[in-house]
């Protein structure tokens, strides 16, 4: 969008259609930040909430992550430069934020090993759906190494594509992709288990 | 395609729309920011008729052992639930008032007046240099000396500059009083800086650190060098000590002798098997001796007379022995 188009844009803004970008660079201006941010929450704080309560699974933790993840973006979205989506780097934020909220709860955590113990969070009834497959398929990703459970939850509940996983992750696409499909097999095993 | 993948698995979680408004409002008012309701987001907003939110900043005095980030913001303002709640902690907030900056005269004398030096130094740089060696002033050092006359110094001289009121429009004479006045000033500043001392009082609180800081680096080296020592010695006592045979190798094979030739190894090792072999003979021979009567010894009780002529003529061949007390059977028989 050229500068005298932006600018006639945000004389009579319509923040619900504007685009990442557009957002990023009003919030950039000081007399429409604080709207431009609004929007920003309203945009992707189910996307944020619902992303860190798959990895925590706890509503307590989740809630804590999730508005500590906005208030990071509120922090630093000023300096973002564009690089990379800015779903991306939400996703990003809201990931380390579920990670800082672990390493509080137990400071020598491995994320590359498996946190069984986490499905005790699963009897907390806040805002959760006692359906019997879905619990058991929150059970089952207890029993993931923390990473593969990111890559699980990010392609198959979130539906985000492998070039935006591997931009969030640095990883390649072809590992992504491999770490998938491994984890799908676990889960299917584990599913039969828990049966 | 897999099972799971093929027969989608629903996530669990499922908040309601009266969880994220009022997240919607915490997050603004834990920013700093006039809260609004999520649904008045659905209209367009007038920007020109925005007042500028001034945002609150606050800066924390304590800094608590154990927190994730300084706290700048409100405490969060989520409502209390039965269980006790995981929290970042308890965030203290003061404000703080800033004084507002007061503005001394400088009281070292030698830093005044720097504007006069630059000028000094750069009508010094600009002068050129006939072929002849003749130094003759540029043209720009005429407009630069020019320029300099005109304009007023903005960092005020301490000592002589007598001031000049300034409510009443000054006319021509007083114009002229002010110009002559300011030449002097300028002659004045550029005496002050000729006896001036050079560019060093700016970098004198500084030298007392830089040589500390090359002291700090001489050591540093001289550290580094014994570490290294250090290492080497301790790396040579944990390797695993060397038996006396590799060392008897190494060393002659520096020296360029081979191992000991093995014919010589073989031909004590045959000696030595000889020498068993006449051991273990001897042994068997004692052990042969040792075996008490010999089997042939053939007696005489119970044996028929036919039988004693057999183990006689037997005897005479020497393939036994008769054990025959009585001598006068020999005469029967021959």
């Amino acid at each position: 969008m050229s500068a005298q188009a932006h600018s006639t844009s945000l004389q009579n803004p319509n923040w619900g259609a504007m685009s990442d970008s557009d957002l990023v660079l009003a919030f950039k201006q000081s007399n429409h930040k604080e709207p431009a941010f609004r929007e920003v929450i309203r945009r992707y704080q189910k996307v944020v909430y619902y992303h860190v309560r798959h990895l925590l699974l706890s509503h307590d933790d989740a809630d804590d992550a999730a508005q500590n993840t906005f208030i990071r973006i509120w922090e630093n979205l000023e300096d973002f430069r564009g690089e990379s989506q800015l779903k991306s780097w939400i996703y990003r934020i809201s990931t380390n934020e579920a990670l800082n909220v672990l390493r509080k709860r137990k400071p020598n955590i491995d994320f590359d090993e498996a946190q069984p113990e986490m499905a005790d969070h699963l009897s907390e009834p806040t805002y959760m759906n006692e359906q019997g497959m879905e619990k058991q398929l929150q059970k089952a990703l207890c029993y993931l190494p923390y990473k593969q459970k990111l890559v699980f939850v990010l392609r198959y509940f979130e539906d985000l594509d492998y070039e935006l996983i591997g931009e969030l992750t640095n990883t390649s696409v072809g590992a992504l992709k491999s770490s998938y499909h491994h984890a799908v097999k676990k889960l299917e095993i584990y599913l039969k288990v828990l049966r | 395609m897999s099972a799971l993948e093929q027969h989608k698995i629903n996530s669990p979680f499922k908040a309601d729309e009266g969880y994220f408004n009022e997240f919607f409002r915490r997050v603004q008012s834990r920013v700093g920011i006039t809260p609004e309701d999520l649904t008045q987001l659905s209209t367009p907003v007038q920007s020109s008729q925005e007042k500028p939110v001034k945002l609150q900043y606050t800066a924390q005095l304590k800094v608590e052992f154990g927190q994730a980030r300084p706290a700048k913001y409100e405490e969060d303002t989520r409502v209390e639930e039965p269980k006790p709640l995981k929290k970042m902690g308890k965030e203290n907030i003061e404000k703080i008032e800033i004084a507002p900056i007061q503005v001394e005269p400088n009281p070292t004398p030698a830093w005044r007046n720097f504007a006069a030096e630059w000028s000094q130094e750069s009508e010094e740089t600009t002068e050129t240099l006939e072929p002849t060696g003749e130094v003759i002033s540029s043209p720009l050092v005429q407009e630069v000396e020019h320029v300099e006359a005109e304009k007023t110094p903005e960092i005020q001289p301490v000592s002589t500059f007598q001031p000049v009121p300034m409510s009443v429009i000054p006319n021509e004479q007083e114009l002229a009083r002010l110009k002559s006045e300011l030449e002097k000033q300028e002659q004045y500043s550029r005496v002050e800086s000729s006896s001036a001392p050079t560019l060093q009082p700016a970098f004198a609180p500084i030298t007392g650190s830089n040589r500390k800081q090359i002291l700090m680096n001489s050591l540093g080296a001289v550290a580094s060098l014994v570490a290294i020592f250090a290492a080497y010695f301790i790396w040579q006592g944990i390797q695993r000590p060397v038996t006396i045979d590799e060392y008897v190798d190494t060393s002659l094979a520096s020296r360029g002798i081979g191992p000991v030739a093995t014919p010589v190894v073989q031909a004590v090792a045959a000696e030595v098997s000889v020498s068993a072999a006449l051991v273990n003979t001897i042994l068997e021979e004692e052990a042969l001796v040792d075996m008490g009567k010999p089997s042939n010894v053939i007696s005489i009780e119970g044996l028929s007379t036919k039988g004693q002529r057999a183990a006689k003529a037997l005897e005479s061949y020497d393939l036994c022995v008769f054990d025959d007390p009585n001598p006068f059977f020999e005469e029967s028989i021959f």
